[in-house]
């Protein structure tokens, strides 16, 4: 995976974002958002950010006649998210290595 | 938002604070492996039956299996697989080699000596095992997240 920062991602409620999602394969609308500890509106406008450049997709599925959404990182996105922490941690290394 | 304004290091913490915190959450519930163990062990003792007995436990044993995956990933609001990269994916797989090896050991036991019971007492030892290998693949997972990975 190249290291290659992403601007969408870096903001840091879409990085906490893409981060749960990274380890799971698909989250509840409601667990990511007591996990980033923002609003639903908020929540909704980062999600809907990642949605644009295709980073996440949504599925709703009724349960109990309630719905849910259930959220997932794309492979784009998985990639993009994989990419952006290797550059974040080449980053690290080059200011260790300059402050040597 | 430029390059100037990024602290790596700060993005790096927030994201495997990120991670970390969802071993917090309770995503291990204590029933969880011992019920797929169980439905894992009724699914196998289809093997020692026969006609409809047979297909009725392979798939109500799968039933169990299914619910209890459905049940935990409605109440914790995740959902993941088996093979993840990494220590969880290895017992997943490790897990599927064992419950092969001991169901073909429980159907050769029968075939070779007549040991009508072999079969179910190769679904109980599956079933112990599937219990043990769910509870050490959530124990990786768990670790991996706590890692932050």
């Amino acid at each position: 995976m190249a290291p290659r920062l992403d601007l969408v991602i870096h903001a840091p409620a879409r990085l906490q974002i893409c981060a749960i999602h990274s380890a799971v394969d698909e989250a509840e609308f409601a667990f990511i958002r007591d996990e980033v500890a923002v609003s639903d509106s908020v929540l909704s406008k980062h999600l809907k950010q990642l949605e644009e450049v295709g980073y996440v997709k949504a599925r709703k599925a009724t349960v109990a006649s309630r719905q849910r959404t259930w959220l997932s990182l794309t492979r784009k996105g998985r990639t993009a998210f994989t990419g952006h922490l290797a550059a974040l941690e080449r980053l690290v290394s080059s200011a260790k290595l300059a402050a040597e | 938002m430029t390059d100037q304004d990024i602290d790596p290091a700060e993005a790096l913490e927030i994201a495997g604070r990120a991670r970390a915190g969802l071993a917090e959450r309770n995503l291990s519930p204590w029933w969880y492996a011992p019920v797929y163990g169980a439905g894992v062990g009724v699914s196998m003792s289809s093997f020692g039956l026969t006609g409809f007995s047979s297909a009725a436990a392979a798939v109500g044993g799968l039933a169990v299996v299914l619910s209890a995956y459905a049940v935990w990933s409605r109440s914790t609001g995740v959902s993941v697989h088996g093979f993840r990269a990494g220590k969880p994916g290895w017992i997943a797989a490790g897990l599927v080699l064992f419950l092969l090896g001991v169901s073909a050991a429980g159907l050769w036991l029968r075939a070779r000596y007549g040991y009508d019971w072999a079969p179910f007492a190769a679904a109980a030892v599956a079933a112990a095992g599937a219990a043990i290998g769910s509870r050490l693949w959530d124990a990786a997972w768990l670790a991996q997240l706590r890692a932050g990975r």
